[in-house]
């Protein structure tokens, strides 16, 4: 019966794999705003809301006296633009399923509520986005799975009062096979490892007027 | 015998019947491990941030709170369990040693951790920055201790292997020789002979259970170190430590469950193999190989991946 055992031992195995990998232990609760008027967009304004811990540690070392907080604060915020520049600032906004480059942000600017940093910044499009023309799809995600990013209900993605009128939002939970997981954990050792995984774990939003 | 062979193979058919079941599920189940780990996350935060107020509740429920996320943290797999498994389901141990040998290990990370914390926190007074980037080396070296222990197990079962046939050669010649000697009493010798066979076991075996315990315990618990970077911030370091002890013991809750399970599941799979059967000492040696090189090769696979607790974004 040693079939059994090499059977089963592997798919036990092969079971832990699966899981095996990178799990997030950041999160940010996101909320975006789109910002357009007559079936054109602008572009999006994005509120991150950091878990506890992590915001524990993006604050550690700063002077959050009275007299320091604001220039503490602004320092956080800068830091984290730049850092995010290089990914893209997690943001994936897709123009009729090709992804917009170069998004240039600004107004950038941190607060501390209770527990929690929130990090709010503003993402310009090149040209207005014209609605009527093509589809507009946006994904919040950390690629490489460290943080994740989520709109924790669909309202926490809005459409502007003036395009709310004409326009519809959707936002649908991701909703990754197995066979995807794995493929995301069998990519070949050398490819840096998990850049692709945490697309399979985002939610897709679409935009249609 | 085809009986046996019988019953595998109706075993076989319920467990595929069952994976066919759990399969679709596995995502969405993964998914809400996660969701789980993340709101324990925020309570144990927001209990932490209450303890000032509060200071004997909060001790209760943060010790509730990181012994459940201890557990939870250690039900989605990782390379503690790969060790375990693989060794436990190839090596008959007693239930007992298994679960000193968790629960050991666990601590262990738990107190890896606040070691490291505190050492370079308190002692160093350097940055949470240095202890994310200090703790990513301790799990390199976790991975490093792991690919060693494979080496380990896959030498000692090729060793072991060895001494098994030529003993079994040398019992078949010396059989005749003993009967001879019978009156000689040569067996009157010193009081090694009195030590049980499961002594002599264990004691064979310690080298394996120093090597599953350090290359599980030295990787510092995640979790724990969240919590006391956290603590650390509210002032409340003593009261992270406490959280960091109780993620362990949830953590070593969860690891001695799943050795409970590969202990009773390996015995009992053995029932099918009769144990004097042709060839199964070349089975057993199969076995342990591919048992050392699994946990070999996912040493070097998780070597591959990022060690970091906090991206490098932030």
């Amino acid at each position: 019966m040693s079939l059994l055992k090499w059977v089963l031992l592997p798919l036990l195995f092969g079971s832990m794999c699966v899981c095996a990998y990178a799990h997030p232990h950041a999160w940010i609760d996101v909320q975006t705003y789109v910002d357009g008027e007559d079936k054109k967009v602008y572009g999006i304004n994005m509120v991150w809301r950091f878990d506890p811990m992590t915001s524990a540690y993006l604050l550690e070392g700063k002077d959050l006296a009275i007299q320091q907080k604001n220039s503490s604060l602004e320092q956080v915020a800068k830091g984290l633009m730049e850092s995010l520049k290089a990914d893209a600032y997690f943001t994936q906004v897709s123009w009729n399923q090709a992804v917009l480059q170069n998004l240039e942000a600004s107004l950038a600017r941190v607060t501390v509520e209770g527990l929690d940093l929130v990090f709010s910044f503003y993402l310009n499009f090149d040209q207005p986005l014209r609605l009527d023309e093509g589809k507009l799809a946006i994904q919040v995600f950390d690629p490489s799975y460290f943080i994740e990013m989520a709109w924790p209900s669909p309202n926490d993605l809005q459409l502007s009062e003036a395009l709310s009128g004409v326009c519809e939002r959707q936002v649908l939970e991701s909703d990754p096979s197995l066979e995807q997981i794995s493929q995301a954990w069998a990519m070949p050792l050398d490819a840096s490892p998990d850049m692709t995984l945490g697309a399979v774990f985002a939610q897709q939003s679409q935009i249609n007027c | 015998m085809a009986r046996s062979y019988l019953y595998g193979l109706a075993l076989l058919l319920l467990i595929c019947v069952l994976l066919a079941f759990i399969w679709p599920v596995l995502p969405s189940l993964f998914i809400e491990l996660q969701t789980w780990q993340r709101q324990l996350s925020r309570s144990i935060s927001q209990l932490l941030s209450l303890a000032h107020e509060y200071p004997l509740k909060a001790l209760f429920y943060v010790s509730a709170a990181s012994i459940s996320y201890g557990f939870l943290h250690a039900i989605g797999p990782g390379h503690g369990k790969v060790i375990m498994v693989s060794y436990l389901s190839t090596h008959p141990t007693k239930v007992k040693t298994s679960l000193i040998l968790s629960i050991s290990a666990a601590l262990l990370q738990a107190l890896v951790a606040i070691v490291l914390v505190s050492a370079l926190l308190f002692v160093l007074e350097t940055s949470m920055r240095e202890v994310n980037a200090k703790a990513s080396y301790l799990i390199d070296a976790s991975f490093v201790a792991m690919i060693l222990l494979g080496l380990h197990l896959a030498w000692k079962s090729i060793r072991d292997f060895l001494k098994q046939d030529t003993k079994q050669k040398a019992d078949v010649k010396a059989h005749h020789h003993n009967h001879d000697r019978e009156d000689e009493h040569v067996c009157g010798c010193g009081h090694k002979h009195h030590a049980s066979p499961a002594d002599i076991e264990q004691a064979k075996n310690l080298k394996d259970y120093i090597g599953i315990v350090l290359s599980i315990g030295v990787r510092p618990c995640s979790g724990a170190l969240l919590v006391l970077i956290f603590a650390k911030s509210l002032g409340l370091y003593w009261l992270g430590m406490v959280g960091a002890i109780a993620m362990g013991v949830g953590t070593g809750a969860a690891i001695s469950l799943l050795a409970f399970v590969s202990i009773k599941g390996a015995a009992w799979l053995r029932r099918f193999i009769k144990p004097a059967s042709q060839g199964s000492q070349w089975r057993e040696l199969l076995l342990r190989l591919g048992a050392a090189s699994f946990i070999c090769v996912m040493g070097v696979i998780m070597m591959q991946e990022t060690s970091l607790l906090f991206s490098p974004v932030l």
